[in-house]
């Protein structure tokens, strides 16, 4: 994850649009929690690359 | 037999896979014999004219190589498709973006700054750039649209075969020929060279893939008979198709990805950080931070020859 | 002013235009060669490793 964020960061891709998190399925509250935030992060953050298309 | 009408083409590329056709040496004759060549720039004199006025689909053959990233570029490959059978993408340039896509990097903006007023050699106070259209005394001169973005061939027009290398390799060029000639021809969208990975191919002894540091090119001077990744040297081979022959491992260089990403890979460079990162033993937080740091420029190595046909294909404008 | 054309320059290696002005007699009041290719090594090879550059540069020319 590390290498992949350096990487997107020399492609302009703010680090924050990447998270890794493991979350059991007894957990629900923190999936939650955790989707919650990256989706508002993302909003924040606004249109990321543009048009990704799939790779031929 | 009517002989083939043979077009090869040049865009935004070299001159590498020009040479290349020209190195099968004596075999050129067999080429003579089997076609015409009608247009081919760095050897005869045919005009974007003449193009023009061939009939639709009267090329039978059109090997274009270099990348698309002008207008007149887009506008001669277009041209090439409509007056070709079988189009093809040659070398990596045409097949994925090549070198010249590491522009994708950067913007028009950028690069004409650098290029025609920052660069060492450049004598420019006036500023002046290129401009798709200027006035002179007598009338007026064009010069074509350079884009932000660098594309491979398939992303402008449609391409019947890729010959991927830079160069493609000599026995390469001649199989496809020979493919032609025969009738062979595999399915159109084919990629030639092998299915697998180069790794598959590589002589080199392989043991156990766990290494705790990853070296610069320059930093050690590589055993000859053990995989380069197991030295600790970042070796594109499990990302990159084979059918090279290995040239830059025999020559103690660890492969830099030309044939393109395997069959049934889409992204090269994600497919080899994660070869990557699978091999390096990181036990804690440190660790990681330490082999992120010997990676100096992640995406300019996995992307070198692919930035075209990359899923993110060029840097955030 | 008549302008001949030729596009593109063959034989060599790179992408040329000439175009030539003729006057009313015929004869070349001026002409322009003009280079319709940039591909940019200067600014892309910024951020590469220096050690890379000896692999990346040789594709300025293949010839």
């Amino acid at each position: 994850m590390a290498l992949l964020k350096k990487m997107l960061a020399q492609l302009g891709i703010e680090e924050e649009r990447v998270r890794l998190e493991w979350v059991a399925a007894s957990e629900p509250d923190r999936f939650v929690a955790v989707v919650k935030e990256m989706t508002q992060k993302v909003r924040e953050l606004g249109p990321g690359a543009p048009d990704l298309v799939a790779v031929a | 037999m009517a002989k083939l009408k043979l077009a090869l083409y040049w865009a935004a590329g070299c001159g590498g896979c020009d040479v290349a056709v020209l190195d099968v040496n004596e075999k050129i004759l067999d080429i003579a014999n089997l076609a015409d060549i009608v247009l081919w720039p760095i050897a005869l004199d045919f005009k974007y004219k003449d193009v023009k006025a061939m009939e639709d689909k009267s090329i039978d053959l059109c090997l274009l190589n270099g990348a698309i990233r002008n207008s007149e570029q887009e506008e001669i490959a277009k041209m090439l498709r409509a007056k070709s059978k079988v189009l093809v993408a040659f070398g990596s340039c045409a097949c994925f973006g090549g070198i010249p896509a590491l522009a994708n990097f950067s913007n028009r903006s950028e690069i004409f700054q650098r290029v025609y007023v920052e660069a060492p050699s450049s004598d420019n106070a006036n500023g002046r750039f290129p401009q798709t259209s200027t006035k002179v005394e007598e009338g007026e001169l064009e010069l074509p649209e350079f884009y932000d973005t660098v594309s491979a061939l398939h992303q402008v027009v449609s391409v019947e075969y890729f010959v991927p290398g830079c160069p493609p390799p000599v026995d390469l060029i001649l199989k496809f020929v020979d493919l032609l000639a025969t009738g062979q021809l595999p399915p159109p969208g084919t990629v030639l060279g092998s299915d697998k990975t180069l790794c598959d191919e590589c002589q080199r002894k392989k043991g156990e893939k766990k290494i705790s540091r990853i070296y610069r090119p320059h930093e050690i001077i590589p055993v000859p008979e053990q995989c380069l990744l197991e030295q600790g040297l970042i070796c594109m081979g499990p990302a990159t198709r084979g059918g090279c022959g290995q040239k830059c491992i025999n020559a103690n260089m660890p492969c830099r990805g030309c044939f393109g990403p395997p069959a049934g890979v889409p992204d090269q460079g994600v497919k080899m950080l994660s070869a990557l990162a699978s091999i390096y033993n990181a036990k804690d937080e440190g660790e990681i931070a330490k082999m992120v740091e010997e990676v100096v420029d992640p995406a300019g190595t996995f992307y070198r020859f692919g930035m075209s046909t990359s899923m993110l294909k060029r840097k955030r404008l | 002013m008549k302008k001949v054309t030729i596009d593109p320059i063959t034989r060599l290696e790179g992408h040329g235009k000439i175009e030539i002005f003729l006057d009313d007699k015929g004869n070349v009041a001026n002409a322009y060669l003009q280079i319709p290719e940039l591909r940019g090594f200067e600014k892309f090879c910024e951020g590469r490793p220096v050690e890379e550059v000896p692999r990346i540069v040789p594709r300025i020319c293949g010839v």
